[in-house]
């Protein structure tokens, strides 16, 4: 896009997309009334027998699993030295940064007293439950990605002292960020191990900690490339030279990286069927199911991102990056929703209603927006010329 | 995006082996489990063909057979028994397939095979619906059919209906084994139950029940063409259910007893000290539905194989134990005791303690000569009226004078009115229900002994206690058996209804009207 | 070995977090058979009528809003019901269970001992309390409703149309009553007295004596005497559990120990996590710094073998260049001398 064409597009604000998202915003905002004055069950689907739904199944667990790029793209770079993708970092901790705040905004619709949150920490806590493990975990990355961020923001404001000292805390923070979330990706399978009466045998194990954790790696790999593709397409302009030029060998390592690991979680997840011994329940309804998330979107993105990465064959990774994504959409709403309470009759299962899905939509689409401001902006997909020379 | 450029960049093997795999999986899985969605179909006649036991361990599951299935279709095809089951040179028919013997594992299974699966592959080959012919559909680990076979047996009426068919021949069916002579013959007056000398298996040369029922059985019925000839005709629970009754089929006779002193042996006549208990042998031949129901064994006298020490021929179960057991319906006690939880029983019977015997329930049947008499009094008594038990049959229960016609309940009167209970009016119809059973009424035979049903726990008399007197708080800790009077109350009044199947008009307000304010 | 500042402030807080955890996790693991003198409800469904007095004292006592269908409509068995935000317990009517009348079941929470819902709440609104009773605290409860996920028994309701101040309603074993020596609304409005208060340990005595009296009566099991590690609501039932909606395949493990597990991988992880990955950042460094002392080792040779070249080349020129200057000196010297030698030989004639 030439710069003349950047201009003639600043002028007109009323882009599909900015109209779009205008009436998504307006809606969002109208459901955000109605939820806080006439509570859940005027807004939700939920019932006492389904008391999570896609706030908690997509917004939460899914956008936990895919902001683990953050994490994942600052260890290779930081502390496996891997410094070709360094270009990727800040985005992915942007990408990173902006999955946990939207996590949390997501979740102050669905808790019944959001201004109790910070109960757990500071009035009574709950140190039996996964979940106050979760919390506490969330809270800390949050505040360690807002650091991580932070140099980008203060470039942009240009206080250099208080950026150069933030920037010297990297390792120490990068190291943190993986504790962290290895704990609260693990821990949000955890949560499930509490009710191995109402999910499916072919999804519960008790290794769903380890489960969860290694799939967020893969998701997080993907949702890097994943980003980086659409960054690409709508970002371009703001793109450096550095960026631009690592655009496909950021595909091929991570390509190569997710081969991996998809390879390794679906071995484990045989694993955990032969330890329960519940290979009589791939041959139901919900075995097919299950064999369709598995062979669809573990196995297939796993041979794709191989195939891909050794015929150096960026767009199928890329592909394969997608289909990883969505696969880790449907591992987590299976568990969630499909798979939970699997032995009741379909008349008592859960299905969203359109406001929930319209305060989901509102939320990514603020998250969107917010993406965007930051993009333009702020150094991510370029370096600041000031601070050149440090990187 | 290029779906062509995908395509190109991926070689056709690694395409083809991904599909290999994928589907090796799905077969893999669909096969090596079984889906929660199966029925099983039941049916009667099902014969678990496993033949090949007798040779060792069986390599493929054995393989469940629908006899009737067979017959029929077989039937259709202008088939008879004798076409499959072949007859030995004495004319009898053999119950095994195609053959008289078992010679060697090769031939057993070559007879099955070759018979089943050729016919099979024929009809198919014609069109036909038939079994299967691929090994795993036979032998299969789960089955479409399971057995819902009812063990068959026969009581008074249908021996009856048996006897007058054939014109009171007994020999036809009953035998014994003369040793000398090494051959079966009929011996009058020495009939009994086919199960006393055939066993569940066969035993030296006595075959066993099954293969001896077939043969009597279904031998007669093929040659008389009269009576059933397939499985489910005696072994289908709901054709069991159907076969015709005669309400009162004539005594069997013989040479049993009208009335009997049961007490100890000769030999055990020192050891013995109970009183010996008159038994009217003929009037429980009424209460029950066959000889079996009581001589269980062999129609001998129990004390025969329960000897009062107790003796391995009666497997070590003394004399005492074979007529107290209370869970045994061969027992006199047990037998008894079932009879308590019928419904015009029940409404006391139930809400009492089962499985005990009272301190005076001894007196009541031991009411004989005792042991040392007993020799003596063998031919004086002919039948249980010549014998009088100590206890009165005719006052059953108090003059009238003394129930109470009705009882006001008005202690805890709160949200509704007391209530009037119609005291004489419930000791009445419990009363027709005792008149009307000859157990009950011997059972019974005191005049205080009925109202205990209702007054329990407490001194028998004209004067019973209240029921506030016992039952008071509820949940008193230290005594949690006893509930409190309200649930007092409500358990024995609508426990005795729900027993004796007493509908209440209007819930609540049949017993007792709402308070109106 | 001098440890630094910040590597001991490391250690303490990864002690602090991981007693935490550890202790919880260690109390899970522990065997908890309830509070020695803590009370419990005996239910007997052979004994139960089915005329709905404990849900309408439940509803007086607890102050909920009236129901639906008035308490003496007896229509509502006609279908399944459960347990909502206004309704702490249910009777259900089972009409297939073998039996020749239907059975009925009350349902309410069963008050276990080691609670699914305490477990997983995760600001401690649940109490299991010496009485027995299970203790909802509405006062902390942010309502995540992680304690329904949690419940096997499906028990907890929400009062998902309170905009501001939503609560989890589940029955409460009237624990107030109960501290005030009275007894829970249901066990004192059954005619029947169906449900039989006492101390746990004395209703499984009871228990066992009505099965031992009445062995043709009841099934030979006291459901919630293990089930999920012990419920202090027990039941007795004539017909096999599953028939009344009791599910027997939840097992005995206590729900916490569930989750105790993986909590205590959380000490691991924070003790062992900053030790791995510091570690590999050491190994990339020291790999980077020995890559980068490799490489200018190697630029360093390669200057030293181009000077070394150019030196030599040096050298060769200079040396070739002294001797063409050389033989250029000689040849001058000698065509010198032959010049001077020649004008000499003109010179004599």
């Amino acid at each position: 896009m030439t710069d003349q064409e950047i201009t003639m597009e600043k002028k007109s604000i009323f882009t599909p997309f900015n109209i779009i998202s205008a009436i998504i915003i307006i809606v969002g905002l109208v459901l955000t009334y109605l939820r806080f004055t006439k509570g859940l069950g005027a807004v939700t689907n939920l019932d006492d027998t389904n008391p999570w739904g896609i706030w908690i199944g997509f917004d939460l667990l899914t956008g936990v699993a895919l902001a683990a790029g953050g994490y994942v793209t600052a260890a290779a770079v930081e502390i496996f030295g891997m410094k070709k993708y360094h270009s990727a970092v800040r985005p992915a901790i942007l990408t990173g940064f902006l999955g946990y705040s939207l996590v949390v905004f997501a979740l102050l619709y669905d808790v019944g007293r959001p201004w109790r949150l910070p109960y757990p920490f500071f009035i009574s806590q709950g140190v039996t439950s996964v979940m106050f493990e979760v919390g506490a975990c969330v809270a800390l990355y949050l505040t360690v990605l807002f650091l991580e961020f932070s140099p980008a923001a203060l470039e942009w404001l240009g206080l250099k002292k208080l950026r150069s000292l933030i920037v010297k805390l990297t390792i120490a923070l990068t190291i943190l960020g993986v504790v962290l979330s290895t704990l609260h990706q693990s821990s949000l399978g955890a949560m499930f191990l509490l009710a191995p009466s109402k999910l499916h045998p072919l999804w519960y194990s008790p290794y769903l900690p380890v489960f969860f954790f290694v799939s967020s790696i893969a998701a997080g790999l993907s949702m890097v490339l994943f980003e980086g593709t659409l960054a690409h397409r709508h970002f371009r302009h703001k793109m450096d030279e550095a960026h631009l030029a690592e655009h496909d060998n950021l595909a091929f390592g991570f390509g190569k990286a997710a081969a991996l690991v998809l390879a390794g979680y679906f071995a484990i997840k045989i694993f955990g069927i032969a330890l329960g011994n519940n290979w009589h329940y791939l041959s139901t309804p919900y075995g097919l199911w299950f064999m369709l998330e598995m062979l669809g979107f573990v196995l297939l993105p796993c041979f794709l991102f191989a195939i891909g990465t050794r015929d150096r064959n960026a767009r199928l990774i890329r592909v394969s990056a997608f289909i990883t994504v969505f696969g880790i959409f449907l591992n987590r709403i299976n568990i969630t929703l499909i798979a939970f309470n699997w032995q009741l009759p379909w008349d008592e299962r859960y299905f969203p209603s359109w406001m929930e899905i319209g305060i989901s939509v509102f939320v990514v689409t603020v998250g969107l927006l917010v993406y965007r401001f930051i993009v333009t902006k702020m150094p991510i997909l370029y370096e600041h010329p000031d601070y050149k020379q440090e990187h | 995006m290029n779906m062509l450029r995908l395509y190109g960049n991926v070689k056709n093997y690694q395409i083809i082996l991904l599909a290999v795999c994928l589907s090796l999986m799905v077969v893999f899985a669909s096969g090596c489990g079984k889906s929660d969605a199966g029925q099983q179909i039941e049916r009667a006649d099902i014969i678990t063909i496993d033949a090949m036991t007798v040779f060792g361990r069986l390599s493929r599951p054995a393989v469940d057979y629908p006899h009737d299935m067979h017959t029929r279709a077989l039937k259709e095809r202008g088939k008879e028994c004798a076409d499959c089951h072949l007859k030995d040179d004495k004319g009898v028919m053999s119950q095994k397939f195609m053959r008289l013997t078992d010679e060697n594992e090769k031939t057993t299974m070559q007879i099955y095979h070759d018979n089943c699966i050729t016919c099979h592959k024929e009809l198919r080959a014609g069109g036909f619906e038939v079994g299967p012919v691929v090994c795993g559909n036979c032998h299969s680990r789960k089955p479409e059919y399971v057995s819902s076979r009812q063990p068959m047996s026969y009581d008074y009426s249908l021996h009856y209906r048996h006897v007058k068919a054939n014109n009171d021949s007994c020999g036809l069916c009953h035998h014994v084994y003369d040793e000398q002579k090494k051959e079966l013959v009929y011996i009058k007056g020495q009939e009994s139950s086919c199960r006393d000398c055939h066993q569940k298996e066969k035993i030296e040369n006595v075959i066993s029940m099954r293969e001896a029922s077939h043969q009597s059985c279904i031998g007669c019925h093929i040659e008389k063409q009269k009576g059933f000839q397939e499985c489910s005709g005696c072994h289908d629970a709901k054709i069991l259910g159907a076969i015709e009754r005669v309400d009162t089929p004539g005594r069997i006779e013989r040479n049993q007893p009208d009335f009997t002193l049961i007490g100890a042996a000769e030999k055990d006549i020192e050891s013995s000290k109970m009183n010996s208990v008159p038994f009217d042998h003929k009037a429980h031949e009424g209460f029950t539905n066959s000889c079996r129901d009581c001589h269980h064994e062999t129609l001998k006298a129990c004390k025969e194989c329960h000897t009062l020490a107790g003796d391995e021929v009666g497997d070590g179960i003394t004399t005492q134990r074979a007529m107290h057991e209370m869970k045994s319906g061969h027992s006199c006690v047990g037998c008894h005791e079932k009879h308590k939880y019928d419904p015009q029983c029940g409404g006391c019977h139930s809400l009492m303690e089962q499985g005990r015997l009272s301190q005076h329930a001894c007196e009541i049947c031991h009411a004989g000569p005792e042991p040392e008499k007993l020799a003596k009094a063998k031919g004086k008594y002919k039948s249980i009226a010549d014998f009088k038990p100590p206890r009165s049959k005719t006052k059953l229960t108090m003059a009238a004078k003394d129930i109470p016609e009705e009882v006001t309940i008005g202690i805890m009167a709160d949200k509704y009115e007391p209530a009037k209970m119609p005291h004489r009016k419930i000791i009445d119809t419990l009363m027709n229900h005792i008149k009307n059973s000859r157990m009950a009424t011997y059972f019974h035979g005191h005049e205080d002994v009925v109202c205990q049903g209702c007054h329990h726990h407490s001194p028998i008399g004209h004067k019973p206690p209240l029921c506030e007197n016992c039952h008071g708080k509820p949940f008193d800790q230290s005594n949690l058996q006893i509930p409190g009077l309200y649930g007092a109350y409500h358990r024995q009044c609508l426990g005795c209804h729900e027993q004796m199947n007493i509908k209440l008009e209007k819930d609540c307000e049949g017993c007792h009207a709402a308070k109106q304010s | 070995m001098t440890v630094s500042r910040r590597r001991f402030l490391e250690w303490v807080a990864a002690a602090g977090v991981g007693t935490a955890a550890a202790s919880s996790a260690k109390a899970a693991h522990g065997e908890f058979s309830g509070y020695p003198d803590s009370y419990g409800v005996l239910f007997d469904a052979t004994l139960c009528l089915g005329c709905r007095s404990c849900e309408k004292a439940c509803n007086e006592v607890n102050k909920l809003p009236a129901p639906g269908k008035p308490f003496t409509d007896l229509t509502v068995f006609d279908e399944k019901r459960r347990t909502d935000y206004r309704t702490f317990t249910v009777v259900n009517r089972y009409n297939d269970t073998g039996a020749d009348k239907p059975v009925y079941r009350k349902i309410q929470c069963n008050h276990c001992l080691e609670p699914a819902c305490a477990s997983a709440c995760f600001v401690g609104a649940f109490k299991k309390t010496p009485e027995g009773a299970v203790e909802y605290d509405a006062s902390v409860c942010v309502g995540c409703r992680y304690c329904i996920i949690a419940c096997p028994f499906n028990i907890p309701a929400y009062e998902y149309n309170e905009a501001l101040t939503p609560r989890v309603m589940k029955c409460t074993l009237c624990l107030p009553r109960l501290r005030e020596g009275k007894l829970p609304g249901c066990v004192e409005a059954c005619p029947v007295e169906a449900l039989t208060f006492g101390r746990r340990k004395d209703l499984i005595a009871i228990a066992h004596e009505k099965i031992r009296k009445y062995p043709g009566r009841y099934i030979d099991h006291i459901y919630g005497q293990h089930e999920m590690g012990g419920t202090s609501w027990m039941y007795l039932s004539g017909v096999p559990y599953t028939k009344i909606d009791l599910r027997t395949d939840l097992g005995t493990t206590p729900a916490p120990e569930f989750t105790s597990g993986a909590l205590a991988m959380v000490p691991m992880v924070i003790g062992l996590w900053p030790v791995l990955l510091g570690g590999i950042y050491k190994i990339t460094q020291r790999k980077e710094k020995i890559a980068d002392a490799e490489r200018r080792q190697e630029v360093a040779n390669a200057i030293a073998a181009t000077q070394g070249e150019a030196d030599a080349k040096a050298r060769a020129a200079a040396e070739k260049f002294q001797k063409e200057k050389e033989r250029a000196v000689d040849m001058a010297v000698k065509k010198a001398l032959a010049d001077a030698d020649k004008e000499k030989g003109k010179e004599g004639e």
